[in-house]
Parts: C-alpha cells; structure tokens; sequence
C-alpha cells in the first residue's frame, strides 16, 4: 500500500471525476488515473507505489491534476 | 545535494512496459523519482531528482528513460500553475491572479511560457525571481539553474534529432560547430 501522502492526492483525483485503476499482480505502477477528458484527455497518469520520497510523488500527482483542463 | 524539478517530453507510444522498465531501472539505482503521464500519442516525464547540479540531473533522467526503451524529445524546466504559485507562496490564488492583472504588487509578472485556457504554466525561475524582486518570497536558485539547464539540453536534443535527419557527409559539419 502507497504512503498516505499518495493515497491522499489519489483521493483529490478522483473527486473531481478521475478514474483511477489499481495495477494488478507485482508491479512498480500502483494505478493508473484516466482524467475526465476521456481519449481526448490528458495522457494516462501512472502512480509508483514505492517512490523515493512520497511527498514528491503526490505533489507531481497534484499537479497532473492542476494542469488537467477537462471536466468541470 | 539539491532536488531539481523538471519534465522530459517523450515521443509515443509509452505502453505499460517502459513504464514498468522506468521503475525497476530506479529503484534498483536508489528510488523512483518520476512521475509519468504519458500514452499512445507520447507524454512528459516528471522528475524531482536529487543531483549535483541540474546538468548532471536532467542528463542522468534522459538516459534512465532511454534505457527503459522510451524517446525523449525535449526538456522543460519547473513550470507551475496559478495554483502551485499560490501554495510556494503561501497565499491564495486569488492573490496570484491579482499579480498576473497588475492590480497588486509592483507590476511586471512574468507571462506564461504556456497559455492555456484553465490552467497556464508559468516558470517557477521567473516568478521566484519576481516574488524576491516584490519582497514577497526568495529567489529559487535551484530552478533557476535548472531553468539554464534545461534551455541548453532541450537545444541539444533538437541538434541530436536533427543530425540524424542530415545527410552523413553533412553530419561532422554540424557537430563540429557544438563540440
């Protein structure tokens, strides 16, 4: 299970519509988040589960998030 | 050792395996400190990567990424949004947006280097250089030496794509002129 700094920004995803996918089986990737914006949106996000320093990761998964120009 | 803040454009496709690639690369070499967002038609790389200087940074990334089998295309330096600004600088958006209008501060905050409709992206090297100019925050000499960096390398990618394109004969031509 990621850090709780992740878990947080991934909850901040998907409030505002973000569908966030758990990886399956043993892997570096623990989800992948889709933006609102469907095949025209964002590229897909990809969240390590294990990074070096948490903190680092959610902040750049906060800002795919303020970058994002889809959904409401 | 400071911690560089940068994004590495990569040309698509990104599928499931160089990304998986990236992580088993990084954490082997002591953690992961990327982020990626990137798919069928290509992406960005986030770094937060901790080096001596942002040359060895950035430079050290492009390689981790090309041995995980993915094409790296251009270097960005820090940008950040309304949002981020207002949270290094501990203030509300609203104030931010009020610099952007001109309507507080002393004037002159710098344009967006990407204008979009929601969400611009603004160099975090000029508006922390603005903020300290303003006496409202300090210079972020780590950005903007990543800012320096990050101009110089994306030119040297532009010439490494473009060599490839020149005729062989050409190729020296070229490369004697950068060497």
């Amino acid at each position: 299970m990621p850090a709780k700094e992740i878990l947080a920004a991934i909850r901040e995803l998907e409030v505002v519509g973000w569908r966030v996918q758990i990886a399956s089986g043993q892997s570096h990737a623990y989800a992948k988040a889709y933006c609102p914006g469907g095949v025209d949106g964002c590229p897909p996000l990809t969240i390590y589960g294990t990074p070096k320093v948490p903190e680092n990761e959610a902040a750049k998964i906060r800002r795919a998030l303020a970058r994002c120009e889809h959904g409401d | 050792m400071d911690i560089y803040w940068f994004e590495l454009e990569v040309s698509g496709p990104i599928t499931d395996v160089h990304v998986e690639a990236l992580g088993e690369n990084l954490s082997a070499a002591g953690g992961i400190d990327a982020t990626v967002q990137a798919g069928e038609r290509g992406g960005a790389v986030m770094f937060s990567r901790q080096a001596e200087d942002a040359v060895q940074a950035i430079v050290s990334a492009i390689e981790d990424l090309e041995a995980a089998g993915m094409t790296v295309a251009g270097v960005s330096e820090d940008r950040v949004t309304v949002d981020e600004i207002a949270q290094r600088a501990k203030v509300t958006a609203a104030s931010v947006r009020y610099w952007i209008a001109g309507e507080r501060g002393p004037g002159g905050f710098p344009e967006p280097k990407v204008a979009r409709r929601r969400a611009s992206l603004y160099s975090w090297a000029e508006v922390s250089a603005w903020l300290a100019a303003a006496k409202l925050g300090e210079v972020d000499h780590a950005a903007a030496e990543t800012a320096r960096a990050s101009a110089l390398i994306d030119a040297a990618l532009v010439v490494r794509h473009g060599l490839r394109e020149l005729p062989k004969h050409d190729r020296p031509l070229v490369a004697g002129i950068v060497a």
